[in-house]
């Protein structure tokens, strides 16, 4: 039985989960009224925000992403009222509010400076590293810059103190983020910086020298963080011609679609400079409802997403319902379900039952849905209720 | 203890007698101003009151010259889009490096669509070079849009002269008073202004309500098409609990001109004075003596103001920033940038913005908690020397960062 739901933000989700912390802060999210005697959570995650729903018999969080449908405990102890204006996790504010090992180390013996001043954000990594074990002993960090580069600077000290360097190098930016329960997209250069400093640190302890590889662009689509090198990248290296396909390269556009207008800007700037011209340059209907068929598998590497090859018509449909058939469960725990009536080009036409019928969650399941669905295929669709078809056919 | 509010110039608390004034108008007088029953009619008499109203503000010579709109932003894409739409020969825009999104985003993309836009220059206090402005004044200029106050760091533009010049070119000229209304004098009949907006969430009234000045004569085009509202300038049922509302707004800012430019500007100096007597390596920026009365825009060097802000809200103080960090971009401000001010101070400008409801009590307050906020975040900045209580010496070499 559902007593209640909420919003969670999935960027501020992390995999450890305590459970007290995560009843109360969803019990914080304005207007929510739980019943503590039960420990069930159904959350449903609809691009970058979630719903959380809480059941009586379950002690599991569901989480349904555009790309997982998993059972999976979470943690969503940001959902407060001030993260919600901060958009940062209580243990991020923890963190700026009393930073650990700030200030400078007299007898450090490797250190890394990164960052630029114009992007507001510089950090100084020191520290002392025992010769004979190559053990870091103590780290200490100087940060100019904002909340969550502070944050992310103390964490870093946190996490490398009693470690070897080789250790220490297998810190991802991800693992910063993830000590600190997550940081808003905007944020996540703080984290990258972290890890740049701690390889600048020790490259100037063994003497070598320390190359910045990474540039960083405008961010261009909040929903997956996705800058515009990496789409120019994908762009340039694979021709991409509609917005579809660096959705389906870099997920760029995939949710909310609000960067749309961003990204044609950048595939404009890039394939014009290579003499080549974008798909919508003179397309009479928008360029995502092109199928996106020929383009070649990705360079190399597999860490690409989709760039899955074409899917027979039989085949697409098969996938469609199994799809559909994964999600089926979850709704009848709510006494509701789906059932596909037809599909016509890219419009997927289904009739919800039961429960789900213009409850609050009905759109939001819509949108879940359809993510998944899109992620599965590797194109763009549409979920729509069967009542449409005959206006939009 | 009571939070203290000093983001004024990003949105105002609805004033209670506002608030009040608007009340009937979601219940008995829920009327549509254009039907013909007495319904209707009472709010149109109502939309009537409140017109004249704002037309007092601003000094206008006609009840018809203000349209009401749905915020500033739309009020300054219509006039410029307008002017470009009603001047098909004319293809260039003059503005300012300074101004507000709601132009300079328009522009950008104007840009994008073929159109020549000119963006003023300012000095290193935000003041503008006439002699650039009137070389670039000519035939194939369409606007010219100035705003009469900054947002961030409050200087005033001198757009009356400005309106003159273009007049003299036959050059349509619009403001952005969104800031100015209310805490500067305006009298628009007197002037060249042609158009002018203004914003009602600035001065105390509700958001969602903005005007569009338009000087009888000038031609127009409406940025949407439909029903007769406004003339037909600004079609769509009237919003009328915030029309009456914002006319409301107007003459309490009539009646508190004096307050704003006596007693707010006695606040903005003493918590300027305060805060820069208490922490060195801060200065005020824009210019000094021709600004905003309630505003004051403090860079502080060597530290970063989203840090800033994050400590002054868990003192309950609110304020804004000029950092990249709290727009998510990269970049900080382009008002600062434009200016000159380096890096290394503007990234840590802080914007205190005053209204009347700001007290003694709470500017003491604020300059008791700004200098140790400064002084912890200068502890753990690479830039800053803890031991000389100065900056590191020669700070940009000193901590000079791969990758910049
Ligand atoms: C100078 C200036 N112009 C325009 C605007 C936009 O006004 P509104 O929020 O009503 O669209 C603002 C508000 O931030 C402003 O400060
Ligand atoms: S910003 Fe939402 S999909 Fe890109």
């Amino acid at each position: 039985m559902l007593v209640g739901f909420a919003l969670v933000d999935l960027h501020q989700t992390c995999r450890v989960s305590d459970k007290r912390l995560l009843h109360s802060s969803l019990k914080a999210f304005p207007g929510m009224e739980f019943n503590d005697s039960s420990h069930g959570w159904h959350v449903l995650c609809v691009g970058r925000y979630a719903l959380a729903e809480r059941h009586h018999a379950q002690d599991q969080l569901l989480i349904f992403t555009g790309s997982r449908f998993a059972l999976a405990p979470i943690n969503c102890q940001s959902v407060t009222k001030e993260s919600v204006m901060w958009d940062y996790t209580e243990k991020v504010k923890e963190h700026f509010f009393n930073p650990r090992n700030a200030g400078p180390l007299e007898d450090a013996n490797a250190v890394g400076d990164v960052g630029s001043i114009q992007c507001g954000d510089a950090l100084r990594l020191m520290l002392k590293v025992e010769p004979e074990s190559d053990k870091i002993l103590d780290a200490r960090f100087q940060t100019f810059g904002c909340g969550s580069a502070i944050a992310s600077s103390s964490a870093l000290t946190e996490m490398v103190k009693g470690k070897t360097l080789d250790e220490a190098l297998v810190i991802s930016n991800q693992d910063i983020a993830a000590f600190l329960d997550g940081l808003p997209p905007e944020k996540m250069h703080c984290s990258v910086m972290g890890r740049e400093a701690l390889q600048a640190a020790i490259a100037n302890y063994r003497g070598d020298a320390w190359h910045d590889d990474h540039a960083e662009g405008e961010l261009i689509c909040k929903c997956y963080a996705i800058d515009s090198v990496l789409i120019e990248q994908v762009v340039r290296e694979n021709k991409l011609k509609t917005v579809a396909e660096v959705t389906n390269y870099t997920k760029a556009g995939g949710a909310c679609a609000s960067c749309h207008e961003k990204i044609e800007e950048v595939m404009t700037r890039v394939l014009q400079a290579m003499g080549e011209e974008p798909a919508f340059a003179h397309a009479e209907r928008p360029a995502r409802s092109t199928v996106p068929t020929t383009y070649a598998p990705p360079a190399a590497t597999e860490e690409q997403p989709a760039g899955k090859p074409k899917m027979t018509n039989l085949q697409r449909i098969r996938k469609i319902e199994e799809v559909i058939e994964t999600i089926r469960p979850m709704l009848q725990r709510d006494h509701g379900d789906i059932e596909i009536v037809d599909i016509i080009g890219k419009n997927i036409y289904v009739n919800m039952q039961g429960a789900c019928m213009g409850c609050a969650m009905e759109s939001a399941t819509f949108g879940g849905i359809q993510q998944k669905l899109f992620e599965e295929l590797g194109e763009f669709v549409r979920l729509l209720p069967a009542s449409q078809m005959e206006m939009t056919r | 203890m009571k939070p203290i509010y000093l983001d004024n110039n990003a949105t105002t608390c609805c004033d209670p007698v506002v608030v009040e004034a608007m009340l009937p108008f979601f219940t008995e007088q829920f009327g549509n101003a254009s039907s013909m029953h007495s319904f209707g009619n009472q709010v149109g008499v109502a939309i009537k009151k409140a017109r004249g109203q704002i037309q007092a503000l601003l000094g206008a010579e006609q009840d018809s010259e203000i349209i009401f709109t749905a915020c500033g932003t739309e009020s300054d894409n219509t006039a410029i889009m307008s002017a470009l739409r009603a001047q098909p020969g004319r293809n260039q825009i003059i503005t300012t490096v300074v101004e507000h999104p709601a132009i300079l985003a328009l522009c950008e993309q104007l840009e994008k669509d073929g159109y020549i836009v000119h963006k003023l220059r300012v000095d290193k206090r935000g003041r503008l070079d006439m002699d650039e402005y009137r070389a670039l004044l000519n035939d194939r200029v369409a606007i010219v849009s100035a705003m009469w106050a900054n947002n961030e760091s409050g200087t005033i533009f001198p757009v009356e002269e400005m309106a003159e010049y273009a007049h003299a070119m036959g050059i349509q000229f619009h403001t952005d008073a969104v800031q100015a209304a209310g805490k500067i004098p305006i009298d628009l009949k007197r002037s060249k202004i042609d158009m002018l907006s203004l914003s009602g969430h600035k001065l105390h009234a509700p958001k969602g309500i903005g005007v569009l000045y338009l000087r009888r004569g000038t031609r127009f085009r409406p940025l949407m098409r439909g029903g007769h509202q406004e003339r037909g300038r600004r079609p769509g049922t009237e919003n009328s609990p915030s029309i009456v509302g914002l006319g409301v707004a107007a003459e309490l800012a009539m009646q508190n001109f004096e307050t704003e430019n006596t007693d707010v500007r006695f606040l903005r100096d003493k918590l300027e004075k305060g805060i820069l007597a208490r922490v060195s390596h801060a200065f005020p920026t824009g210019d000094l003596n021709n600004r905003l009365p309630n505003t004051s825009s403090i860079a502080f060097e060597y530290v970063e103001g989203e840090a800033i802000l994050l400590l002054l809200n868990k003192l309950g103080i609110a304020a804004s920033s000029g950092s990249a960090c709290t727009s998510g971009s990269l970049e900080p401000s382009h008002v600062m940038r434009a200016m000159g001010i380096p890096y290394t101070a503007a990234h840590g400008t802080i914007r205190f913005s005053l209204s009347r409801y700001n007290t003694l009590e709470e500017i003491e307050r604020v300059i008791e908690a700004v200098p140790p906020i400064i002084e912890q975040l200068r502890k753990i900045s690479p830039y800053w020397n803890e031991s000389t209580h100065g900056p590191a010496a020669n700070p940009e070499k000193a901590f000079s960062p791969a990758y910049a």
